[in-house]
């Protein structure tokens, strides 16, 4: 179905591939990290840790958790009353703090402060 | 005058086994609208070309289709306002009967779910039943609906799930719910709080952007899942 996507719609779109990707990221972040008690499969995911593209994942992770949460408490305000025609000013506001606190958090994950 | 080409999608479904998309291409006033060019091309280019048109005013809603992505009434659209490519299509989620006729009869049931009539058993008083202008202000908007079927149409959650009510329908039982004079206010509930009703609406906004009649559906949908929250809360207090 070919529609013309506007802020709203676009924000539910990104609502929902995020909490799929954020509900099979948690099985497998507690499968893995269940282990941590044993010290080899510790030692590995320390190392696993370390590696660039676990980096940059993290980073995504971070995205992630911004975009389903920024969104999330715009749904929330607009449905506990803030009026339905500010959901687009909603959206961009959401967006602009998100992406900032996004560029503040991947700054460090990716190396830039040692 | 300005040349417009026209892209529709053409579809008879007894004769052909999928869509396909003609080009016209038309001169237009700035001041006609899109309706007017459907029109041209079915008495000069194509008179097979078939389409709904009632009122041509913008109140009957017999018009509404798809307009460049959107949702829309052709007889409400200004070509002013349009590029110079306009592609035109039937209303998305309903059976196409031909071209950009499309069967409403499941979205017309849906509304009847509603019960989309005022109930009240009292003794009618002499002349009309009056309500307050503070009344009247809660339910302005929603009886302004020409039910043309755009946002139901536009609504993703009605495209995955033909059981839904989707926003008219709902928006047609806020118009009652909301009614001073209405009577019914717990069966009226009880039609829409189910898995298809009320709580479906996933605030995506589409049917906003798409109602030619600039009603905030969601904002009435929101208003009636805030009544469902109180009433549900405040169960057994009294």
């Amino acid at each position: 179905m070919r529609y013309r996507l506007q802020p709203g719609s676009f924000a539910w779109i990104i609502h929902r591939i995020s909490g799929i990707a954020l509900t099979i990221y948690i099985i497998f972040h507690l499968y893995f990290f269940s282990g941590l008690k044993d010290p080899v499969i510790s030692e590995s995911l320390r190392k696993l840790v370390e590696n660039q593209f676990i980096k940059f994942g993290e980073a995504g992770l971070l995205l992630t958790v911004i975009a389903h949460s920024f969104n999330g408490i715009r749904l929330i305000l607009l449905d506990m009353g803030v009026p339905t025609r500010l959901q687009k000013t909603l959206f961009f506001i959401a967006a602009l703090t998100g992406g900032m606190i996004f560029l503040i958090g991947a700054w460090p994950i990716l190396g830039g402060i040692h | 005058m300005t040349t417009y080409t026209f892209k529709i999608k053409r579809f008879n479904p007894s004769e052909e086994r999928s869509p396909r998309w003609q080009e016209f291409s038309v001169k237009m006033e700035p001041m006609e609208r899109l309706l007017d060019g459907l029109i041209k091309i079915k008495d000069n280019f194509d008179g097979t070309l078939t389409f709904r048109r009632s009122c041509a005013h913008g109140i009957c809603g017999s018009c509404a289709m798809k307009i460049n992505g959107k949702n829309g009434l052709a007889c409400q659209t200004l070509i002013k306002d349009m590029p110079e490519k306009i592609t035109v299509e039937p209303l998305a989620a309903y059976p196409v009967i031909k071209d950009l006729v499309v069967d409403m009869t499941q979205f017309f049931a849906k509304n009847e779910e509603v019960l989309p009539h005022l109930i009240n058993n009292e003794i009618p008083p002499e002349r009309e039943r009056l309500q307050s202008s503070h009344e009247q202000e809660k339910i302005l908007q929603s009886i302004t609906c020409i039910m043309c079927g755009s946002c139901t149409s536009s609504c993703p959650t009605y495209w995955a799930d033909k059981e839904y009510l989707g926003p008219a329908a709902l928006l047609k039982a806020y118009r009652f719910i909301f009614d001073s004079r209405d009577r019914a206010f717990d069966e009226r509930l009880g039609r829409i709080i189910h898995a298809q009703g009320l709580w479906r609406c996933h605030s995506i906004y589409n049917c906003v952007e798409a109602c030619p009649k600039e009603i905030d559906i969601t904002q009435h949908i929101t208003e009636m899942k805030r009544l469902e929250v109180k009433r549900f809360f405040s169960r057994g207090k009294k």
